[in-house]
């Protein structure tokens, strides 16, 4: 069934609208130091701040929009009637459809990772701005597009997922050669400049929208793709504040339990407040949290696999 | 594998109800039809537009779930997942991921058949060369026009090398050489000991291809049986003479007038328009001119003709020609004995005319 993820993460990335998202969280990330950093005092949370945010809800566009294309669209355009009349099984076309979306989540995860880590290094001195990795972050783009547009003009080959493949190319290539210079343009050795303590608030994100592409897959099965992302929204914006609405009834109230049982709780995956002032988040937490994630991906996944063996194909 | 019985399709009492999202009613489309599909049989299921046709192929395929009946494909229920890799299916529309070209669809649908990947390869350029769509290279389907859509929806339902064919509307959308060429296909694969399963409301093409019809209406089956059995019509005879001098057809219709005692008819046979279209074609053809859409093609992909006769593979357009030239007729050989109908002369004529000042066309 690689085939299927294959050709799903495929197809994922010939949508311009995938290549238009990942983009514009680069560019808007790589922007944001410029604009921020003669008005407030501290750059460096804001800029973790907004980054992490654009991170998460681009990503969330990105997640249902994709489980929509590939499951809702599928379904009515009637491609998926012709896959199915293949040997296929329907458990396995619908685990591959997940794991083709999540590669394509997994790379936007790792490439917005970058340019909030490079953004943030943008800023470390204050009023200053760091040319070195604010260039090499917003320029990478460009060079990915115009590069792609040649071997569009020359080979034929299909642009918008040639941009997206070399705009991950280039980015983390940018990273790289960033991560060995210093303000200055002198050598140093690599990542010296890095906050390197992203990373694990990154990973919890990646968790929150892969958990959000479970339930967006699960839904897509059923519903039509506007009332799967009105649904997912739902669910993200209410699940921010599950121990608002649900967290201090649940011991008074069924339904505030049940509620906090099932949406899930995104205050788990957003802990980007810990880094304020120097602090760090425990790996213990990152490892937790992901447990809390697979459980509730691997039972929703279930879910929607036991709707779709059912479910007939018009 | 091999089943004891003779028949690979057979459907008994099916009933398919659509129903709204509370459960109630909506549309029945399927109102208890039974039928049987023998193995190597050609079979059409005919009936105007939203009489369940399509409806009763997805039950076949296990995409729809009948709400009566029971279903038997190969021997099993229509949703085991094993008996598909004997089954090869064209969908009724659009069906084509959008984004992917030519080749890496068929590639695509070879994988979910774990066909190696020099099989695949091999299967894959036979069957664009098969549906004339070899050099569309790095385009799109998206780019497509809806019969190459078509054909390399033909292509995609043939590359397992099926057993069971089921098309829904194969000729939907295509051109008329296309049209010829999937009703050859259709025989050549019946030839092959395959059984193919139609649905079409084009009744002319249902007519040339089809061994058993069934005709559907309101989701019923309203007559089934065998075409000769249902078309011929038995007190009429149709006696095909060419060649005839004046003299000699005086003679034949004075016999007939004193042995029918009334007038018999008398008419002059007509071409069709689709030979007079592959005429046209074709001449455009010799005269040069390059194409952007589909070719013709070559006839039927080697490996779908068994192994033991790989054909030459001509090209189409020549062989439908050659099939339908005027036979050089005996008394037309003879100088002295003018033809009656000079059919093929007159229509040559018409084609440089319709073609305009070409210099001189190359004659096959
Ligand atoms: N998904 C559906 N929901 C509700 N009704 C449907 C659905 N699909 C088909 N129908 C109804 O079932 C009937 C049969 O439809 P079907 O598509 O089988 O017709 P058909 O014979 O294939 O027609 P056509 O020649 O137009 O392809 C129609 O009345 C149609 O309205
Ligand atoms: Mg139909």
């Amino acid at each position: 069934m690689i085939a299927i993820a294959w050709l799903t993460a495929l197809e994922t990335v010939r949508q311009p609208i995938c290549l238009i998202l990942t983009t514009s969280a680069v560019l808007f990330i790589g922007v944001l130091p410029l604009v921020v950093n003669y008005t407030f005092g501290e750059t460096g949370k804001v800029i973790r701040d907004s980054g992490l945010a654009v991170f998460l809800l681009m990503g969330v566009l990105l997640s249902t929009y994709a489980a929509c294309l590939s499951i809702t669209r599928e379904m009515k355009s009637g491609t998926i009637s012709a896959v199915l009349s293949k040997p296929v099984n329907r458990t396995l076309f619908l685990l591959a459809k997940f794991a083709g979306i999540t590669g394509i989540i997994l790379l936007y995860c790792l490439l917005v990772a970058v340019a909030v880590i490079m953004s943030e290094r943008t800023v470390s001195e204050l009023y200053e701005i760091d040319f070195y990795s604010a260039g090499s972050l917003l320029v990478a783009p460009f060079v990915a597009y115009l590069i792609a547009g040649l071997i569009n003009y020359f080979s034929d080959r299909n642009f918008v997922s040639n941009a997206f493949a070399l705009q991950f190319i280039v980015v983390m290539l940018a990273f790289v050669w960033t991560g060995f210079v210093d303000r200055t343009g002198a050598m140093q050795a690599f990542g010296l400049l890095y906050n390197w303590k992203l990373i694990p608030a990154a990973m919890l994100l990646t968790m929150a929208l892969l958990t959000l592409l479970a339930i967006a897959v699960t839904l897509a099965t059923r519903l039509d793709a506007v009332p799967t992302l009105v649904i997912c929204s739902v669910v993200l914006m209410v699940g921010l504040l599950s121990d608002y609405f649900f967290g201090r009834h649940a011991e008074t109230w069924w339904w505030a339990e049940i509620g906090y049982a099932v949406i899930p709780n995104w205050q788990h995956f957003w802990v980007v407040d810990g880094l304020t002032g120097g602090g760090e988040i425990q790996w213990s937490v990152v490892w937790a949290t992901g447990r809390y994630a697979l459980l509730y991906t691997t039972g929703v996944l279930c879910l929607a696999v036991s709707l779709f063996n059912f479910s007939e194909i018009k | 594998m091999e089943e004891t019985s003779d028949i690979v399709l057979s459907v008994e009492g099916l009933h398919k109800v659509f129903k709204d999202f509370w459960g109630r009613p909506r549309a029945k489309a399927v109102n208890g039809i039974d039928f049987e599909v023998k193995r190597g049989e050609v079979f059409g299921l005919l009936g105007p537009n939203g009489s369940g046709k399509s409806t009763t192929i997805k039950m076949l395929l296990g995409l729809l779930h009948p709400t009566r009946g029971k279903i038997h494909v190969l021997g099993k229920p229509p949703r085991d997942v094993q008996s598909k890799v004997r089954i090869g299916y064209l969908p009724e529309e659009s069906y084509l991921y959008p984004y992917l070209t030519a080749r890496e669809t068929l590639d695509f649908y070879g994988r979910l058949f774990d066909l190696s990947g020099p099989e695949r390869r091999q299967r894959i350029d036979q069957l664009l060369e098969m549906v004339g769509l070899q050099h569309t290279g790095r385009r799109t389907i998206k780019e497509f026009s809806k019969g190459m859509a078509r054909r390399i929806g033909l292509a995609q339902a043939l590359i397992n090398n099926p057993e069971i064919v089921i098309l829904d509307e194969p000729t939907s959308g295509l051109d008329p050489i296309g049209t010829r060429q999937v009703k050859d296909l259709i025989q050549t694969l019946a030839e092959r000991g395959k059984t193919v399963f139609l649905s079409s409301h084009l009744l002319a093409d249902v007519e040339d291809v089809c061994d058993r019809i069934a005709i559907l209406y309101a989701g019923q089956v309203q007559a089934e049986g065998s075409i000769v059995d249902l078309l011929q019509v038995d007190e009429h005879y149709l006696v095909p003479l060419s060649g005839l001098t004046p003299d000699q057809l005086q003679n034949v219709l004075r016999v007939l007038r004193e042995t029918l005692g009334a007038e018999p008819e008398l008419e002059h046979p007509r071409r069709n328009l689709e030979q007079f279209f592959m005429e046209v074609i074709s001449k455009a053809r010799a005269s040069g001119g390059e194409i952007s859409g589909a070719g013709a093609g070559k006839q039927v992909a080697d490996y779908l003709q068994g192994a033991e006769e790989t054909s030459g593979g001509g090209d189409v357009l020549e062989e439908i020609l050659k099939e339908r030239a005027p036979e050089p007729s005996p008394a037309a050989a003879d100088p002295a004995s003018e033809p009656v109908a000079p059919a093929g002369e007159d229509l040559d004529g018409r084609i440089d005319q319709l073609l305009g000042d070409q210099g001189d066309p190359k004659d096959e």
